[in-house]
C-alpha cells in the first residue's frame, strides 16, 4: 500500500489522496468500474506504446541489440527507447553471457527499476547458461536464477526480429494487466529473487 | 644487433635458443628470465602477449615481445614447477605487462614477485584455485549458487553503494 498505489495512480502525496482511495472512490460510483477499466486500457496503452528498456548489454547478444536499436531495424518507431538509468525503465533486456562476477550488478540494477517491470533473457546464455551449460567456474546458468524472466529468446545470437517480437509480444500482455486495481493489494510482481527452477 | 649477435652476448642467460622463421624463439631458466627480458627490452618494445601453458609437470610462462619499427617478434619460455611457481614480473620493463601478469595469476597461479598490484583480474576476489589449471575441480554444483550478501569486488561495491 502507501508508496506503490500513489506511483501508480500518479499521485502526488501532497493531494492527500492515495491511489487506494480514488480506486476505492471510483469502484463505488455506479459506472465506476467500467471507468476505472477505461483508465486501466488507458494506462496499458501508452505502457504497451512506450516500452522503455534498460541500456544494458553483457556479451555478443548485446551488439545484436544494438543493432536492433540502429537505424536498420530501428525500435525507435515503435516507440521502445533506450534510458541509460533502471529508474525510467520498465524492461530489462538480459543480453548475453550472465556470468556470477556481473550476476550482483544485475540484480541491484533490477531492484531499482521501478514497478511494474519485465525482463527478457535474450540468447541461450541468458536464458539457461547455453554453452556454458557444464564444466563453467565462472557462468550463472541463466538469468532466472537471479532475476524473474517473462520472456526467453532463443538463438545465439537471435536475430534481430526475434529480440522486436518479443518486445512486440511483451506489450501485448500488457493488456491483460490490470496495474491499477492491482496495486491496491500487491505490487505486480514480488521483487525478491525467484527459487530455482 | 642480430640473432646470432644477441645470443653471443648474452650466452650466459639462455637455456636454449633458436629462429624460426625470423621469430626468436628463447628459453631461459626462471632465476634469469628477467636478466634476460631487461636485455630484450631495449630491442623489443611493445609487450604483445603474456600466456602460460599448463604441461602437467610444470608451468610454462611465454613472453610475446615484439619491434614496432619491422614488426620482430620473440618469444621467452620459462618452465616453472607447478608448486612453486614464482618469477620475477616485467612489469617495470613494460608496464603493458602488468594486466597480463595479472591474468596469470589469476588463470594460472603463477607469482610474479615485485609486482606492484596483483590481484584477480578476471575471477572476482575471493575465487578459490586457478581454473585453467589441468587439476583444477569444477565445482559445477551451481544449484545452490546464490548472489553473495557482501562481495569483496572493488567495483562491484563500488556500484552497489548508494
Amino acid at each position: 500500500m502507501g508508496v506503490t498505489d500513489d506511483r501508480i495512480a500518479g499521485l502526488p502525496v501532497e493531494v492527500g489522496v492515495t491511489g487506494a482511495q480514488v480506486v476505492d472512490a471510483c469502484a463505488k460510483v455506479p459506472g465506476g468500474s467500467v471507468l476505472l477499466g477505461a483508465v486501466e486500457d488507458l494506462l496499458n496503452w501508452a505502457r504497451e506504446s512506450s516500452q522503455w528498456p534498460v541500456t544494458f548489454g553483457l556479451a555478443c547478444c548485446a551488439i545484436e541489440m544494438m543493432a536492433t536499436g540502429a537505424s536498420h531495424y530501428d525500435l525507435d518507431r515503435m516507440g521502445i527507447i533506450f534510458r541509460a538509468t533502471p529508474r525510467q525503465s520498465d524492461i530489462m533486456i538480459v543480453s548475453g553471457t550472465v556470468t556470477k562476477k556481473i550476476a550482483p550488478i544485475l540484480k541491484r540494477l533490477y531492484d531499482q527499476m521501478p514497478d511494474p517491470k519485465y525482463v527478457i533473457a535474450m540468447g541461450n546464455c541468458a536464458t539457461g547458461g547455453g554453452p556454458y551449460c557444464y564444466d563453467t567456474y565462472s557462468v550463472v546458468k541463466g538469468a532466472d536464477r537471479i532475476v524473474p524472466v517473462d520472456i526467453y529468446i532463443p538463438g545465439c545470437p537471435p536475430r534481430p526480429e526475434q529480440l522486436i517480437d518479443a518486445l512486440l509480444e511483451l506489450g501485448r500482455t500488457y493488456r491483460r494487466e490490470h496495474p491499477i486495481r492491482n496495486a491496491r493489494t500487491a505490487p505486480l510482481k514480488p521483487a525478491q529473487t525467484p527459487k530455482r527452477r | 644487433m642480430t640473432y646470432e649477435q644477441f645470443i653471443t652476448t648474452h650466452a650466459d642467460l639462455l637455456a636454449a635458443a633458436e629462429q624460426r622463421d625470423g621469430l626468436w624463439a628463447l628459453t631461459a631458466a626462471p632465476a634469469r628470465a628477467h636478466a634476460l627480458l631487461a636485455a630484450l627490452r631495449p630491442r623489443f618494445d611493445y609487450p604483445e602477449d603474456l600466456t602460460c601453458v599448463d604441461e602437467g609437470e610444470a608451468l610454462r610462462v611465454i613472453y610475446r615481445v615484439a619491434r614496432t619499427a619491422d614488426g620482430a617478434v620473440a618469444h621467452v619460455f620459462v618452465r616453472l614447477p607447478r608448486d612453486a611457481a614464482h618469477l620475477p614480473t616485467a612489469s617495470d620493463l613494460w608496464k603493458g605487462f602488468d594486466w597480463q601478469e595479472r591474468e596469470a595469476y589469476d588463470m594460472f597461479g603463477v607469482i610474479f614477485d615485485g609486482h606492484p598490484d596483483l590481484r584477480r583480474i578476471l575471477t572476482w576476489e575471493g575465487f578459490q584455485g586457478h581454473p585453467l589449471r589441468k587439476d583444477f575441480v569444477v565445482d559445477d554444483d551451481d544449484l545452490s549458487w546464490q548472489i553473495p550478501e557482501q562481495t569483496d569486488c572493488e567495483i562491484v561495491d563500488l556500484l552497489m553503494r548508494e
